[in-house]
């Protein structure tokens, strides 16, 4: 178990602990999205896009900090889809050899430009991070696909076990059960990350080497490293590290380590015969003496007896090649992939260029549907500035309700949060969404703020409602509301539901329950719905004269002193019945006289 | 050769059997001694456990090595002040008392209407519950709690899926509290069983509601009801926001059509004062023979501690 192992796991543990942690009642003491708020990528173009410092700009800093300092270690040790294609790696993938490097030059590019790219987007205003960022990409993944797949199987284990533990008498087990979360944008989550693994065919680490612009922006930050690989003057040339390299970070003379690809998970120390590779601190300078180049055959083929084993020489000719014991004209200074300026020019101004055309995107102006937003979502301009497309809120949503948009709010828009009420309401008395958002693209509220982020308003559609339409009675709408906002009045000899807007939160319970079929004959549309950059809902919502109301106990108006009498009473007949019984509810025989 | 005694010894242990059986029978017939109904005023734990030593103490209801289920009213995200929901206080005491008495196991369980977790945490009762070791706390808010089971005597409800730890229970005591409802009017001890079925919607809203809610209890009888009245929501029920009344009373009896129309009369809900008789759901449950609608016929215990 090298060190790199036990890092991984401990830092792999981690992601896969704070996820499950992110769930009703968020009391954990790290905060759960903390991979998010390390991943510097995130920090900058959220930044950048929205004109304002994300709230976890810190923690990005810091990693970048530690970057400058200490290299590209992130990719190797933090990084959790670095492990995971670490992991498919070498499970799946029987590795060909290591391209001799110059041939990949271009290649390595790429990931320059697309990091500069996605800054160029930011600079308009666009986020791309859901495309290409390493962290949103997994956690997605998570969210959407690993975590309903896995409460899949949970309760089906536990539903197979419960008569079991039924007669067992283990009564908390047999009653265990996890509310099945559905997603949708499933497949294009899948695909992305399933294409991200299947890269493996080609080389290790391929996404790491040629497309992260998290990686490219590491590699950029790493050429003034602390930490270098140093190999000294015990190296026998065999270039085992050339080929034991998962980056590729080793050129044809093996000695030299090319500046920024390499990510210090030190798999050339591990399988190095002689024990010559170290990675030391730049101050100790250690002299590469070249061996005469004496290596028999014998040597050769010990050389390839230390090979690991994922990696599978069917090569040997091209191996002879390249290597320096083969080669002693081998350049003494590792190539350089460096971001040129024509390269920078030509990638931020591809990535602005793909940022205005998707800002024209029509549906992002035209607001098709009835796209509902979470409590505490800023305004939508910077709610899609700012979003990262991460999922975070999808995992942690208490109903379920929270759903990734396809194209609802256009391409620009795809995986931000939006509700789909008729699958669950939103809660309350809940406020999971904007505290573990990492850019803060939903606030974090404190309940009684939330309870006043109205998101929208319920409107009646007649045509469909039961009562309305087919006379019959019903009162879900009225009953669910948690807010008191559906009024039923007298209206040709039956009463109907109302809606009162001035009281209507926009949560969506009554859209959630209506008993219709189909439709809903109750929707949410985003009228009146509050975005607040900063402040407080409290007191827009009294600005705005709405009222969002909690049980009443000591208020209680004038003309409700007449109907109700203060003392605390037997039910006695001191206060004379009301004489209109047009509100009283229809379980009660005495209401069916009168109109 | 059956002789009187063993024909009567036989007769007392069908009656008795029956008298706990889930199987739909008409009630069983009232213990000769003792009130009916028994009504206390005051803190709600001496209340509670006044109104249940009143009626006999907790071991004429449970015995010891039984499985008990007690069904309060958590439906609703809210804290008790609201009136919308059981007290913590009460669940948990009557959790005491089925302790004392020797319980192998405690089940609080609700088909809640909003968000499980949320609900148990908001009213209170998950924390009320946290020291008792033998009581487990279940919002049974998946399917598979459930079980089909035809209504033999229901008009408007023949069939439903019934939470099988209710089929399964040795005791079962009704913990409802007190509350207006837009629709069927109150919502006390013969509509908290609501919360035993997985499909509510379909009595709301395609049959009537109030013949299902008594079909629903014909089948459904609890051994005792003890009616939470501590606060009586008057208005905006069952769910709230509305008027909170302080009342501090609770109600207990055998018969739930008893209690139900006895609570009916404590309080005036929109204003206006009833009688159990003023409800149709309670009335068609005493048309179904499931109790006593005038709770004047029983005799009953007021205490004020």
């Amino acid at each position: 178990m090298t060190v790199k192992r036990i890092f991984q796991t401990l830092t792999l543990s981690l992601f896969i602990y704070l996820f499950l942690r992110a769930v009703y009642p968020l009391e954990s003491s790290i905060p759960v999205d903390l991979f998010l708020l390390l991943d510097p990528l995130l920090s900058l173009v959220s930044t950048i896009a929205s004109r304002a410092f994300t709230p976890g700009i810190i923690a990005g800093l810091f990693v970048v900090v530690t970057a400058v300092v200490f290299g590209r270690f992130f990719c190797a040790y933090v990084c959790p889809l670095g492990t995971f294609i670490d992991i498919s790696d070498t499970t799946f993938f029987r590795k060909r050899l290591q391209p001799a490097f110059n041939r990949d030059k271009n290649w390595r590019l790429l990931k320059f430009g697309v990091f500069t790219g996605v800054t160029g987007a930011a600079a308009v205003g666009v986020i791309l991070t859901q495309f290409f960022d390493p962290l949103v990409i997994l956690t997605r993944f998570f969210s959407i696909i690993i975590y309903p797949v896995a409460i899949y199987f949970l309760n089906g284990l536990a539903d197979l076990f419960r008569p079991f533990a039924a007669w067992l008498g283990w009564v908390g087990v047999s009653h265990f059960t996890y509310a099945q979360p559905v997603f949708r944008m499933i497949w294009p989550t899948f695909l992305i990350i399933l294409g991200i693994f299947l890269l493996g065919f080609s080389l290790p680490r391929f996404w790491c080497r040629y497309l992260c612009p998290l990686g490219g922006f590491l590699a950029l930050l790493a050429r003034w490293s602390v930490i270098k690989r140093k190999v000294s003057h015990l190296c026998s040339g065999c270039g085992i590290c050339q080929k034991s390299c998962p980056m590729g970070a080793i050129p044809v003379n093996c000695r030299q380590t090319i500046p920024g690809e390499c990510i210090l998970c030190r798999n050339c120390s591990v399988h190095c015969p002689e024990r010559a590779v170290s990675f030391l601190p730049a101050s100790k300078s250690t002299v590469a003496v070249q061996k005469p180049y004496s290596a028999s055959l014998d040597s050769e083929e010990d050389a390839f007896n230390h090979i690991p084993s994922y990696l599978e020489n069917k090569n040997r000719h091209e191996v002879a090649v390249n290597s320096p014991i083969q080669n002693p004209e081998a350049k003494d200074t590792p190539p350089k992939i460096q971001l040129s300026r024509r390269l920078f020019l030509s990638s931020v101004a591809g990535g602005m260029g793909a940022a205005l055309l998707l800002r024209q995107d029509v549906e992002s102006k035209v607001l098709k549907g009835n796209l509902i937003r979470p409590p505490g979502a800023i305004p939508e301009r910077e709610y899609l500035s700012r979003c990262v497309r991460c999922g975070e809120c999808l995992k942690v949503c208490l109903t379920n309700t929270l759903q990734p948009s396809f194209l609802e709010a256009g391409i620009e828009g795809m995986w931000t949060p939006r509700l789909e009420m008729r699958l669950a309401p939103c809660e309350q008395r809940c406020n999971l969404c904007g505290r573990v958002c990492p850019t803060g693209a939903i606030r974090p509220l404190e309940l009684e703020e939330r309870r006043h982020a109205r998101i929208g308003t319920a409107v009646l559609r007649r045509d469909r409602c039961l009562v309305w339409e087919q006379d019959k009675l019903c009162l879900i709408c009225d009953e669910i509301c948690p807010y008191d906002a559906i009024e039923f009045r007298w209206v040709e000899k039956l009463k109907r539901p109302f809606v009162t807007e001035s009281r209507c939160n926009g949560c969506g319970q009554c859209e959630y329950k209506c008993p219709v079929e189909g439709e809903s004959a109750i929707i949410v549309v985003p009228m009146a719905e509050m975005r607040l950059k900063k402040g407080s809902y409290v007191e827009e919502a009294k600005r705005l004269k709405y009222e969002f109301r909690e049980a009443r106990k000591e208020e209680v108006s004038d003309q409700e002193k007449a109907l109700f009498p203060s003392s605390i009473s037997d039910a006695g007949e001191k206060s004379p019945p009301v004489q209109d019984s047009q509100t009283l509810p229809s379980g009660f025989i005495k209401s069916q006289e009168g109109k | 050769m059956l002789n009187r005694r063993k024909f009567l010894k036989q007769l007392a242990a069908l009656g008795f059997s029956l008298g706990f059986s889930r199987i739909s029978l008409p009630l069983p017939v009232q213990a000769a001694q003792g009130p009916g109904l028994v009504v206390a005023r005051g803190g709600i734990e001496q209340a509670v456990r006044a109104v249940v030593q009143e009626l006999g103490g907790i071991s004429r209801f449970v015995k010891a090595g039984q499985k008990v289920v007690l069904k309060p009213n958590m439906s609703f995200a809210n804290p008790p002040d609201w009136g919308t929901t059981t007290h913590p206080i009460v669940v948990a005491t009557m959790a005491r008392l089925c302790q004392d008495a020797g319980a192998k196991s405690i089940l609080v369980i609700d088909h809640t209407l909003r968000q499980p977790d949320l609900c148990l945490e908001k009213t209170g009762i998950k924390d009320a519950l946290r020291p008792f070791e033998k009581t487990h706390l279940s919002a049974i808010n998946s399917r598979s709690f459930f079980k089909e089971i035809p209504l033999p005597q229901g008009k408007e409800l023949k069939k439903t899926e019934i939470a099988r730890d209710i089929l399964e229970a040795d005791v079962f005591i009704n913990l409802p509290s007190a509350k207006s409802h837009s629709q069927a009017g109150v919502s006390l001890g013969l509509k908290n069983l609501m919360g035993l079925i997985w499909d509510r919607n379909f009595l709301h809203s395609y049959i009537d509601l109030n013949q299902a809610i008594a079909d629903l209890a014909s089948f459904i009888r609890p051994h005792l009801t003890v009616l939470d009245a501590s606060k009586a929501l008057l208005t905006g029920g069952p769910g709230g926001p509305g008027r909170v009344e302080v009342l501090n009373t609770i109600v207990a009896g055998i018969d739930p059509v008893a209690v139900d129309s006895y609570a009916v009369r404590l309080a005036r809900w929109y204003g206006q004062s009833f009688r159990g008789s003023d409800v149709k759901h309670i009335m068609a449950a005493y048309n179904l023979g499931l109790g006593e609608i005038d709770p004047e016929r029983l005799q009953i215990k007021e205490i004020k501690l």
